[in-house]
């Protein structure tokens, strides 16, 4: 019976809990714009209110607690006592910014954090302009803790009635054992009580009160049955009302108080089983017995029943709500939690299923050169075809179902634009568009610190000042549009302002004067090349650092977290017209398409991505320059590479070049502007492989995102071409 | 250190391997397999002791030489030649030896500390010596083989310099 498990509760509360904050957080950004929207309000007073419920219901008190007192300032904005301004709105999210700790608080089980100063600034905003007329309402009984008063008011009802009429509950649901276990225990001189239990009709987290119920009766005594199951209480399927059989030694009023000291508790009936002998055979009785109770005037059964009613149909807005809850419910009991950690290890058995699949063709060519084709041949050859497909959607569906939409990273910036607009003093017209753009895990949990970045750079440096921006003819609100969609098989993200955009000149200048670049190169620079000089490492400095665009990340870092998930940046800037930064993304950081070589009998992969293009050199054309061997091509050097010593394997470049009848091939990789070209004995083709880390043993290895398994389980090194042209030294 | 060793109160299971003629034996509770020698992917920028990577049924398991571990003479891998993968602490390796031979329960008693200079091995690895038939065993402790980081090589290195320094100064 006490089967519910709490932890299991508790993640269902943080979950809404999260739900509801994010839902205050954008609602309270959008009311400070929007300040007499009153649709708008009454969302924001029901996330309150529902994060308040369900706080309470968990004993989270001061979780319980602010809400409430937020409520009442929300309250009276709806009543127009007080007006929506930043300071108010100020106080409200600094509130959020507290329950958001709180939060953790609870994750972390530890009770540290004092709510007391907020409280007293809520008390503040509720005592405002109308001095006099709040403490009765607001700070003496809380209208919340008295949600459970008409249930009070209704013990005290039923208690008389119960003294009024002492009444037999029907036995009839229970079954024979049921029977049997209920007389031996009232033989034995403990007391058993038909409890009927009513919801508010509003309550959140139905199971979660139930289980409080049945938590709180249990420490007392034992349930016996519940109807309907507990099961069924569990996922939710009831209605608002449930009963049980409690055996216990407690009195009759005792057992009610424990039911009424849970909140959102509407009503409870308590009935008491009569003595073993009146059990006996006197369902007649009984039955009369019941009837009797339900012509009383002033029943508790009935009265629920009417409140009920009243609830239901009485106001359609509650019966809309409740129709709504009723869809949320079903939705829940549709979608299963998996751990994450389940989805990476199924991503990684199909990984291997490709491999094999892989292995099976391979196999099956090498019988179709041996035995030829016909038979038995073709019938390999098209299992092998079938499982490739297979394998390949069930990698799709796999994919698909680690992925998420980018809302999760998307959701906390409004709040942070709008901090720092207030910061900057700048105006900001923030549009997010394209959220339910979903993407892989793996690339999510990265994408965020590069974008706040970014989106702090905007507002600090993009975004002109209003008094400037009116000058310059521009609206006084300045826009940053942050974007995401799929284009082919990336993901892109932009982020766009309409500010100040960059000088190529000045960021010239300034790269001179930081000695990253000589004056004769800068001259040399298309604005193009000049403007990528920003992510040169070193060029964001503390001068252009404020305290909030810094956090010590310079733009170089944004660059490399990007690359690190492989993607690319790039930068699109108009002076005096605005900015646009570009990131690709690729779907997914497990597989990859890549381009397989051999090299001093040793398989390497090039991530596709990153390879520009192949190139077969004649030995004649490699020319030297300082000791490097350049080619030309299409009107640039390339400069030449060895793979042994980029990968550090040997200290110098062996310039006898690997060549087969005088050719070389070239494989030329780039990352953004910089490309080198290097030198590979042997192009094997093109495949999907699955990454794997070579493990902590081992560790980072500079020129290596890991390792794959080949068709014929050999082991091929993934090349990092990152890490490679760094080692190379190319500079652009 | 002492971690939970296999077998009952009295004594221990060991995997007994040779390596240059001496016969090594470890806990089998951090043996996972025995496997026949195959292919290993050299991998760049590892110690020199690190032979590489293998595919162990889809997984990547970096592999270990014990005999360059050691310092002991490098010798051509032979049909004995096995690679023991063994597990510590989520971190799986295999590590080439000589051959295998057996698998035994040694009592307690027979275990004794490690005697000064009683191989080519450096005594850092090793946590006893085990007697039995007359042979000796020496028992190696896996996460010192696996762990005792080229940190002490460093500072050896690091005193070679300084003594460098030191001799330079003098002159």
């Amino acid at each position: 019976m006490s089967d519910f498990d709490m932890s299991q509760y508790l993640s269902l509360f943080l979950e809404e809990a999260e739900e509801q904050l994010q839902l205050l957080d954008e609602g309270l950004i959008l009311l400070e714009q929007d300040r007499q929207n009153r649709d708008l309000l009454n969302q924001i007073f029901r996330a309150a209110h529902t994060l308040k419920g369900s706080a309470a219901s968990m004993g989270f008190d001061k979780i319980a607690v602010l809400t409430h007192s937020m409520e009442n300032v929300l309250d009276r904005f709806r009543d127009g006592e007080l007006e929506v301004t930043q300071e108010v709105v100020d106080v409200l999210l600094e509130c959020l910014d507290a329950l958001q700790a709180l939060k953790v608080e609870v994750i972390e089980q530890k009770d540290t954090i004092d709510v007391s100063g907020l409280l007293e600034k809520l008390q503040a905003l509720q005592e405002k302009e109308s001095p006099g007329e709040a403490p009765g309402e607001a700070t003496g009984e809380d209208s919340w803790v008295a949600s459970s008063s008409d249930s009070g008011e209704s013990k005290g009802e039923e208690a008389a009635a119960v003294e009024a009429a002492p009444k037999a509950p029907s036995t009839e649901f229970l079954n024979d054992t049921e029977k049997l276990v209920l007389r031996s225990a009232l033989e034995k001189g403990y007391k058993s009580y038909h409890i009927t239990v009513d919801l508010e009709p509003d309550c959140v987290m139905k199971s979660v009160r139930a289980y409080l119920v049945f938590s709180n009766l249990e420490k007392v005594g034992e349930i016996i049955k519940t109807v309907p199951t507990t099961e069924e209480i569990e996922e939710e399927k009831f209605d608002y009302r449930f009963e049980l059989i409690l055996i216990t030694k407690e009195p009759l009023d005792r057992v009610k108080e424990i039911v009424l000291s849970i909140s959102e508790i509407r009503n409870v009936s308590v009935l008491e089983f009569p003595k073993p002998e009146d059990l006996n055979g006197v369902k007649v009785e009984q039955r009369e017995a019941e009837q009797k109770v339900k012509a009383e005037p002033k029943p508790a059964g009935i009265e629920i029943e009417r409140k009920k009613k009243e609830v239901k149909t009485d106001t359609p807005a509650g019966a809309k709500r409740e129709a709504d809850k009723k869809r949320d419910n079903r939705r829940i009991s549709q979608t299963v939690r998996v751990d994450v950690n389940r989805l990476d290890t199924l991503m990684n058995l199909v990984g291997e299923l490709v491999i094999e699949r892989s292995r099976l063709e391979s196999v099956g060519e090498s019988i179709r050169d041996t035995l030829g084709a016909g038979g038995l041949t073709d019938s390999l050859e098209e299992i092998s075809l079938h499982i490739g497909r297979l394998s390949g959607e069930l990698q799709e569906e796999i994919m698909r179902a680690r992925m998420f939409p980018i809302e999760q990273v998307f959701n906390r910036f409004p709040r942070m634009v709008r901090d720092l607009a207030r910061k900057f003093r700048k105006e900001i017209n923030f549009i997010v568009e394209g959220k339910e753009t979903e993407l892989d895990r793996t690339v999510i949990e990265e994408i965020g610190d590069p974008l706040i970045h970014l989106l702090r750079n905007a507002i600090d440096h993009g975004i002109e000042p209003p008094e400037e921006r009116k000058k310059l003819g521009k609206p006084s609100a300045g826009v940053v549009r942050l974007n995401a969609f799929h284009q082919e098989n990336q993901i892109v993200i932009t982020v766009e302002d309409d500010g100040r955009g960059m000088d190529p000149d000045k960021i010239k200048e300034k790269a001179v004067s930081k000695g990253i670049i000589t004056p004769e190169a800068a001259e040399k620079l298309t604005d193009q090349e000049a403007v990528n000089l920003i992510f040169v490492p070193g060029f964001s400095t503390a001068e252009q650092v404020s305290d909030v665009s810094g956090r010590g990340v310079g733009m170089d870092i944004v660059k490399s977290h990007i690359e690190k998930i492989n993607g690319i940046i790039d930068i699109s800037t108009k002076k005096g017209a605005g900015t646009k930064f570009t990131i690709k993304l690729p779907l997914t950081l497990v597989i990859n398409r890549s381009l397989l070589i051999r090299h001093n009998g040793r398989m390497f992969a090039f991530p596709l991505a990153n390879v520009v293009e192949i190139v077969e050199v004649k030995e004649e054309e490699i020319q030297y320059m300082q000791q490097q061997r350049v080619v030309f091509i299409r009107d640039s050097f390339l400069p030449l590479f060895d793979l042994e010593f980029l990968l550090g394997e040997r200290a110098e470049e062996d310039l006898s070049s690997q060549t087969q009848e005088g050719l070389l091939f070239v494989v030329v990789v780039g990352i953004s502007e910089r490309r080198v070209g290097i030198v590979v004995e042997e192009l094997i083709g093109e495949q999907e492989i699955v990454i794997k880390s070579l493990g902590n043993y081992i560790g980072d290895i500079p020129g290596l995102a890991g390792a794959t398994i080949l068709g014929d389980g050999s082991v091929a090194l993934i090349l990092d071409v990152r890490g490679l042209i760094e080692k190379s030294g190319v500079e652009k | 250190m002492e971690e939970k060793r296999s077998g009952t109160a009295g004594e221990e299971q060991l995997v007994v391997f040779t390596l240059a003629n001496e016969t090594y034996g470890i806990d089998i509770s951090s043996v996972n397999e025995i496997i026949r020698m195959q292919d290993i992917t050299e991998v760049p920028r590892t110690p020199d002791f690190v032979e590489g990577v293998i595919n162990l049924r889809g997984r990547i398991v970096p592999v270990i030489d014990l005999r360059k571990r050691f310092g002991l003479e490098v010798s051509e891998k032979t049909q004995a030649s096995r690679i023991i993968v063994v597990e510590m602490d989520d971190v799986t390796v295999g590590m080439v030896v000589d051959s295998v031979t057996e698998v035994l329960r040694l009592p307690k008693e027979n275990i004794e500390p490690t005697p000064p200079m009683v191989t080519g091995v450096d005594s850092a690895y090793l946590r006893g010596v085990g007697k039995w038939n007359d042979r000796l065993i020496i028992l190696l402790d896996i996460n010192k083989v696996l762990y005792k980081e080229e940190k002490e090589e460093m500072s050896q290195a690091l005193e070679e310099a300084s003594a460098a320094v030191d001799d330079g100064g003098g002159r």
